[in-house]
């Protein structure tokens, strides 16, 4: 059965480059476009992965994180978080707070981030 | 004959009265003379000393003079210090040898919040209490010197100095330079926000670039040209060249903000020389470079550096040689130790930095003519960070070039 993925990411451009290419590799794709938003979809559709953006409307990341990690139902989902926030406190920070990885968008390409993701789904 | 004598003696008697009358005269005048001289000695004799006195009294007035105009100066002096002291724009506070407070000045009272007078003589650990400025306590003991730290301290952000004032080889306690950099310091955090806010967009536009260029070459938008694919690499090559260049624009507002802060970790200097060499590979085989990388004869010793910024270091210089050495010239790394210093050494056969720009290579934003001439890439602030990155770390960067014969940048770091 296909796995679900959840990503959470208001840039509409990145969000659908991202939904393709995990899409042509047959995972099933959900999109949530800020923090709110997230947390609501994380706990209605248990994704089996999270891409988790840091800078979000309404709820940042990591209060999405925090929040996510806290609540029994979701705190299992590995989360991996997005972002361009490239300095070390914040890197540090998303994986103090429960994160299974850190990807800098910027220096990733959409293949990197598929092995990413279906290496910590084996 | 009677009468004769008689007239005789008369003229004796005359002669012997008016003879003794002359000789009483004459001792009279002498006598007066006698008297007038003892007099007129006397008088001048006390004259004399009078005027000797009058002169001695003038010399001692002089003395005094002098020694009040001295006093005067000395009291000037002192007034002009303590002017200085009390118009100082920074907080200066010294204590002496018995740990008191001798000196503080309106500035420094402003910041730690004092407002009495009476902090002169009182013991350095008290006062600390009273204003409630434990965080000098420290300050006060430790015989090192301190330059420059920042502090927070109530509203204020504080930049410290602290110096031990020594005399003639005697410990006369330490001065204490409070500067109030509260201001300053929000100011900048703004710029630096602002510069953040910036770079963010700036990468989430690149990065869409980014990957939809690489989704067109891995296929994901269906088949597309030899000459389609030509240019999207190109452009591909770019967009990375733009990524770069904001991290660098992050990283040198990050040090003009002072937070730029080092994560040092036990480091092979050589490890990270063969990761840039070996990321660097592809370009020096297409340009077809004959790069030597000449190892030191056994392994050096770990170094406490921070990785990723020493390597941003070597990656911008090597990216430099690489940038302006025409193809087929040479490029040589050596690295190697004399036991207190690990020098890493680069040396091309490039187009070199003219006579006239060497001395401004390391400043911001700057990019020699003939390198502009060459490369239309570049931001100018690789080797201005590289400066700031060894020199954080204690280390010295230097060059030497020749114009259309090579450079050669060096670099050393302390082995602690």
């Amino acid at each position: 059965m296909a796995k679900n993925i959840l990503i959470i990411e208001d840039d509409e451009f990145l969000r659908g480059l991202i939904n393709k290419k995990l899409a042509s590799e047959g995972f099933n794709m959900i999109s949530a476009i800020d923090g709110d938003d997230g947390l609501k979809k994380s706990k209605e559709e248990k994704p089996d992965l999270i891409l988790l953006d840091l800078v979000l409307p309404k709820t940042d990341g990591f209060d999405v994180l925090v929040k996510l990690k806290e609540d029994k139902t979701t705190s299992p989902i590995p989360v991996i978080i997005l972002s361009n926030l490239s300095q070390k406190e914040d890197i540090d920070k998303g994986i103090k707070l429960g994160a299974s990885d850190y990807i800098i968008k910027a220096q990733f390409t959409p293949e990197e981030i598929v092995d990413k993701v279906k290496n910590i789904l084996k | 004959m009677f009468y004769f004598l008689k007239i005789f003696f008369i003229v004796l008697a005359v002669i012997f009265t008016s003879a003794f009358l002359i000789f009483l005269a004459a001792i009279n005048f002498w006598l007066v003379f006698f008297f007038l001289a003892v007099i007129f000695f006397i008088i001048s004799y006390f004259l004399g000393k009078i005027a000797g006195l009058k002169k001695e009294k003038t010399g001692s007035d002089h003395l005094l003079q002098a020694s009040e105009k001295k006093f005067s100066n000395s009291e000037m002096e002192k007034n002009r210090i303590s002017k200085i002291f009390v118009n100082f724009s920074e907080g200066i506070l010294a204590i002496d040898e018995n740990e008191k407070v001798f000196l503080a000045n309106p500035t420094a009272k402003k910041i730690l919040g004092i407002k009495s007078e009476e902090i002169i003589g009182m013991k350095a650990k008290d006062f600390c209490q009273i204003s409630g400025a434990e965080f000098l306590t420290p300050y006060f003991s430790s015989l090192n010197m301190v330059l420059k730290q920042k502090v927070n301290f109530k509203n204020f952000v504080i930049e410290l100095s602290a110096t031990t004032l020594i005399f003639e080889e005697k410990n006369m306690g330490k001065m204490i330079i409070l500067r109030d950099i509260t201001s300053e310091n929000l100011f900048e955090k703004m710029k630096t926000d602002f510069v953040l806010s910036v770079v963010h967009q700036l990468k989430t536009s690149a990065t869409s670039a980014k990957w939809s260029l690489k989704m067109f070459l891995t296929g994901d938008f269906g088949k597309i040209s030899k000459e389609q694919k030509n240019v999207i690499e190109r452009l591909y090559k770019r967009n990375n060249i733009l990524i770069f260049s904001t991290d660098n624009l992050l990283s040198t507002t990050k040090i003009e903000d002072g937070a730029y802060f080092y994560q040092k970790t036990l480091v092979d200097i050589q490890d990270i020389v063969q990761s840039v060499t070996a990321y660097f590979q592809d370009e020096i085989k297409s340009k077809k470079i004959k790069f030597l990388f000449k190892k030191p004869p056994y392994r050096l010793q770990k170094l406490k550096l921070d990785k990723e910024k020493i390597e941003s270091v070597i990656e911008n210089i090597f990216d430099n040689a690489l940038k302006y050495t025409p193809g087929g010239g040479n490029i040589e790394v050596s690295l190697d130790s004399d036991g207190k210093d690990i020098k890493f050494q680069i040396k091309d056969s490039g187009i070199g930095i003219p006579d006239s720009q060497q001395t401004k290579i390391f400043g911001k934003f700057f990019r020699a003519g003939n390198a502009n001439k060459l490369e239309a890439n570049g931001s100018g602030i690789g080797l201005f960070l590289a400066k700031k990155i060894i020199e954080g770390h204690g280390g010295a960067i230097w060059f030497e070039s020749k114009e259309n014969k090579g450079s050669a940048f060096y670099f050393t770091l302390p082995v602690e």
